[in-house]
């Protein structure tokens, strides 16, 4: 059985050469049996991991610990569910869990296209997702084996680390594999227009549902992360600034770009070079942050285990950027062709720029202060750690920038705005801005950059209800349909655009939640006796007892605090300190959480005589940080949904593959 | 044409400018020495009152932890150097979870007290080199 896994990695491997070579032969001799068969083997090797993968699932939940990574994350008395997810709890499983996802995704590419008269494109792409598929089967074949098998095998395993025993840290890591290798797709496409010498934005078209989905998930990976950040760290916070942390944040952020500065290539066909830039700045950055992650080059307090796997990524990531940069250089010329320029400062188009600008100028921060203590090692023989001040007093006003864009973006004409006209779009949102202000004031908020993070919320949410009345109100007067009617077809109609404004009103109240807790969070320690009552702003905490009870892998000591808001009983909260059998012990916050704010409390430690201290927390809108992140996937599943009719869109790039077919002849 | 180079030209200026100055800013705000206990007492005298992270492992059994006051203390040495110089590291707060267990290094963040001779820290972080290996799903 084992064994099994275990040669079916293998032979996908050797499957991935013959995947490799029957591409490059039916290229070259454009031969489509070749192609067909490199094909099939890509459809092979997805059959191959899948049965890898539910061999190692397999034996985590028969309790198999002869493989030493079972053994290594699992126990016999852990739950089916974490058994289940001990896939992807451990470096080799999770490389596997890497190597399976994009052999579903290439499975997927070919299924799309194969039967289709106009793939030319397709062998080419291909080239490019098999060799980041090689790279990966190479690493599970030899480097990580996760069928590894040990000389003599545990009664039981060593279980799980308790603070992975929790959701958010179960979907943490596949959102955001989902997000890293999803972006491998668009990359090859990327590659492979280049390769074929066709820039137009066929390639940007045929993977816009990658971007987003790819996207989307990056996004909901790196708030899982924040989200167990808050409930199992117990620091009472969501995101430290911690190298690891920054390495899911860079792809992210040039992934968002390239969202933002396609649309500009599809409208006007501008900014080819960069587009191919930041998607290749993408998945080079995915694999760099698995190069810090792996590597443990960086000081983090995350402190990963650290293996040679890092460099391997890093080896990689050379090969990607030098292959890359090379493809651009030599197309370089044909890609400039034509470019109409930017017509004016402000007009729908400069603004997608500035936007870019920013997400790439914050990207470069990140990265700056993330590489940092490397550089000074190297250069001054003394390492500086770079810590949160370093990121927030960049960011803060970069991201303020961001918002302000989101507000103003959609009041802009494409190409020029009028002065008038512009005064004109501006009135209402700006007004409600306006009235917002003393609101804001009298709410306690009355420093300059949350004075303007918060009310230019409230800027973008009125341009977004702007744009869904405005164009409501012309279907209403164009078509004579009702409003409720109007503002269905409009919305179902034109998806991308108002999927889109739904997830800027989601990143609002992202913003909004991490604003409130950066700039309000509220910390505070104390030493509490039994039956002490303290009062924290509107609360009343009383300390009750402290009680010791016993789970199936912990005990654990938890203090009863009765709360009262605003003189009202709101619950008990009992935070705890657990003492696993088999792992270190850990804190268990408890959280009282409301859309005005949470409160957050830490049980710091216990004397004999039964007093407590215990650190209190108040986070204010935190909890928009999470509803956001669902109006983010919201917006985005709704922008990336198929639509039932074949739009005009699809004609158009089947007219440009057959323009380049005639153009090459091969056709 | 040639107005509006210049004036990309300058846009461009005025974007990297305050971009770098930003950049100037927060390495000022948040970059520290992040220094092993024995750089630590080699560039002793050059510290000041500056903030520093210093990285060490804690002396088994001078952990200190008075729950009246909520004030933690303890000697940090360091990790690789035999016999090598402590430092007292004092902190307010309740201790980290791991504080005690074995192997583990700990990274202070505060400044040195010339006068007491103290290492005021404001933040600790634990580590446990060992153990941690199994948390390394923080991608």
């Amino acid at each position: 059985m084992i064994d099994f896994g275990k040669y079916s990695l293998l032979f996908s491997f050797i499957l991935s050469i013959l995947v490799q070579t029957g591409l490059s032969v039916g290229i070259k001799k454009r031969d489509g049996r070749f192609v067909d068969m490199a094909y099939r083997g890509v459809k092979v090797i997805f059959v191959f991991l899948t049965l890898a993968v539910g061999i190692l699932i397999y034996a985590f939940i028969t309790n198999d610990f002869r493989i030493e990574y079972v053994a290594s994350y699992s126990e016999k008395s852990l739950p089916v569910f974490y058994k289940v997810t001990g896939l992807w709890a451990g470096q080799k499983g999770s490389l596997l869990f890497w190597t399976w996802l994009l052999s579903i995704f290439a499975f997927i590419t070919v299924r799309r296209d194969e039967n289709k008269p106009n793939s030319v494109f397709l062998p080419y792409v291909l080239v490019f997702l098999n060799l980041t598929m090689m790279f990966f089967l190479v690493l599970v074949s030899f480097v990580t084996p996760p069928f590894e098998m040990l000389a003599r095998f545990p009664a039981d395993g060593n279980g799980l680390n308790p603070l992975l025993q929790n959701p958010g840290m179960v979907f943490h890591p596949p959102t955001l594999y989902l997000g890293y290798v999803g972006f491998t797709v668009p990359f090859a496409f990327a590659m492979a227009a280049l390769v074929m010498g066709d820039l137009g934005d066929w390639w940007i078209k045929k993977t816009r549902a990658w971007t987003l989905f790819s996207w989307v998930f990056l996004t909901l990976g790196i708030i899982f992360g924040g989200w167990w950040a808050y409930k199992e760290l117990g620091w009472g916070g969501v995101w430290g600034w911690d190298p690891v942390e920054n390495s899911s944040f860079m792809p992210w952020l040039t992934a968002t770009a390239f969202l933002h500065s396609v649309i500009i290539q599809e409208r006007r066909g501008m900014l080819k070079i960069w587009n191919l830039s930041l998607i290749l700045l993408t998945f080079a950055l995915s694999i760099f942050g698995t190069f810090i992650t792996r590597s443990g080059i960086i000081s983090s307090v995350h402190a990963f285990g650290q293996s040679p796997v890092g460099y391997v990524f890093l080896g990689f990531l050379f090969i990607i950027l030098a292959a890359g940069i090379y493809l651009i250089r030599t197309r370089y010329e044909k890609l400039r062709e034509k470019n109409p320029r930017i017509e004016a400062f402000l007009c729908r188009e400069s603004s997608f720029l500035y936007n870019n600008i920013i997400l790439v100028g914050i990207c470069f921060a990140t990265f700056w202060g993330t590489i940092f203590p490397l550089i000074s090692e190297a250069v001054k023989g003394v390492k500086i750690s770079v810590g949160p001040p370093f990121f927030n007093t960049i960011n803060s006003p970069l991201f303020l920038l961001l918002l302000i864009l989101m507000a103003v973006c959609p009041l802009l004409g494409w190409r020029r705005t009028s002065t008038k006209g512009m005064l004109k779009n501006f009135l209402i949102p700006f007004s409600v801005m306006a009235v917002s202000l003393p609101l804001l004031y009298i709410a306690g908020i009355r420093e300059f950059m949350p004075v303007f993070f918060f009310s230019f919320s409230v800027f973008v949410i009125a341009t977004v209800a702007r744009e869904f009345y405005l164009g409501t109100k012309a279907g209403v007067k164009n078509s004579g349909m009702g409003w409720m009617s109007s503002f269905m077809s409009l919305v179902l109609r034109n998806r991308r655009r108002y999927g889109g404004f739904v997830v800027h009103v989601g990143m609002v109240f992202i913003i909004l939640g991490l604003a409130g807790y950066g700039y309000y969070q509220y910390k505070e320690d104390f030493n509490l006796k039994k039956g002490q009552e303290i009062t924290v702003k509107h609360y009343r905490l009383k300390y009750i007892d402290l009680a010791n009870f016993e789970k199936w892998n912990y005990e654990a000591v938890g203090s009863l605090i009765e709360i009262y808001r605003s003189g009202k009983f709101a619950g008990i909260l009992r935070p705890e300190k657990r003492f696993y059998k088999k792992q270190e012990p850990s804190t268990e916050v408890a959280i009282l959480p409301s859309l005005a704010e949470d409160l957050y409390l830490i049980l710091g430690s216990w004397n004999p005589d039964g007093s407590i201290t215990l650190t209190v927390v108040i986070n204010p809108v935190i909890s928009w940080l999470w509803i956001g992140t669902g109006v983010v996937l919201f917006g985005t599943v709704w922008a990336v949904l198929p639509r039932r009719r074949r739009d005009d869109e699809v004609d158009v790039l089947e007219k440009d593959i057959i323009i380049y077919l005639r153009g090459t002849g091969a056709g | 044409m040639n107005a509006r180079r210049k004036t990309v030209i300058f846009a461009v200026i005025l974007i990297l400018s305050s971009f770098v100055y930003l950049v100037f800013l927060g390495m000022k705000e948040g970059s520290m020495y992040y220094l092993e206990v024995r750089e630590f007492f080699n560039r002793l005298n050059e510290l000041g009152g500056q903030k520093v992270r210093i990285n060490g492992a804690i002396v088994p059994g001078s952990v200190n932890y008075d729950t009246g006051s909520m004030k933690l203390s303890f000697l940090l040495k360091d990790n690789e150097m035999e016999n090598s110089p402590r430092v007292k590291v004092v902190y307010k707060g309740s201790p980290p979870d791991l504080l005690e267990q074995e192997g583990v290094t700990l990274v202070a963040e505060g400044s040195y007290n010339s006068r007491t001779g103290v290492f005021e820290a404001k933040q600790l972080l634990v580590k446990c080199p060992s153990k941690y290996e199994k948390k390394e799903e923080e991608e």
